[in-house]
């Protein structure tokens, strides 16, 4: 769809979502809530957040789902974001945009894989390609996500 | 609804539930929500896994409260 104005981001979020849910991916009530954000107009842009419930999946993993977003011209700019994706044994990734001043520890865009730290330099992302790479990885029937689901990790860094 | 069903569920967060949210922070990692938007700042809150949720939340309730840290003043 053609995202134009703040109100389209936000239909084109809820669609995503609609869409993972009748595919039978995500379970239960998911909550979208929004929020103004600092300095942007409420027509323009806000916060969009799915955290207080996340939206959770069917095998009881969960989505952490916040973004600070803007709108104008017809482009849309996601000037904060975070998307924590937590398998129900405690596994997690998570991709962020954040403001920094260390670009080396922590890049603007970046990502964490197990622990907190350290945090990974990473292509930007936003939740299309978020909910794509949680479906191919782990719910999909072919070896590739077989491959992955069930792995154990003992490790000490 | 059974526990399998799935529905969405919209609406916006009041100034109730965003104080609340930011309390939620406040007992986790047990700092104020300045202090921790302070040390977020500086880059020293890479121990909190929310730091993100936190500090935007934090900062749409200074915009509902016209204050902001920023400056450290009434806007």
């Amino acid at each position: 769809m053609t995202i134009a104005t703040y109100a389209d981001y936000k239909k084109h979020v809820r669609s995503l979502i609609v869409e993972y849910g009748r595919r039978g991916l995500l379970r239960g009530a998911s909550p979208i809530v929004f929020l103004e954000a600092r300095g942007i107009p409420l027509d323009y842009g806000g916060l969009i957040k799915a955290t207080d419930p996340p939206l959770k999946f069917r095998d009881g993993a969960s989505l952490r789902v916040l973004e600070v977003v803007q709108v104008s011209n017809a482009t849309v700019e996601r000037l904060r974001y975070t998307y924590h994706y937590e398998r129900a044994n405690g596994y997690f990734f998570r991709y962020e945009h954040e403001e920094t001043d260390d670009v080396v520890r922590k890049p603007e865009y970046h990502m964490h894989a197990v622990l907190n730290l350290p945090h990974f330099n990473a292509p930007p992302v936003n939740l299309e390609i978020m909910l794509q790479l949680i479906a191919a990885n782990f719910y999909s029937q072919d070896l590739y996500s077989k491959q992955i689901i069930g792995q154990e990790i003992h490790l000490r860094v | 609804m059974t526990e399998n069903d799935f529905s969405l569920e919209e609406r916006v967060m009041t100034p109730a539930e965003v104080k609340e949210a930011l309390k939620r922070y406040e007992r986790k990692y047990g700092m104020t929500s300045e202090e921790f938007y302070e040390k977020w700042r500086k880059g020293q809150t890479y121990h909190v896994a929310e730091s993100v949720e936190w500090v935007s939340i934090f900062e749409s309730y200074q915009a509902m409260n016209g204050t902001d840290s920023r400056n450290g003043k009434p806007v």
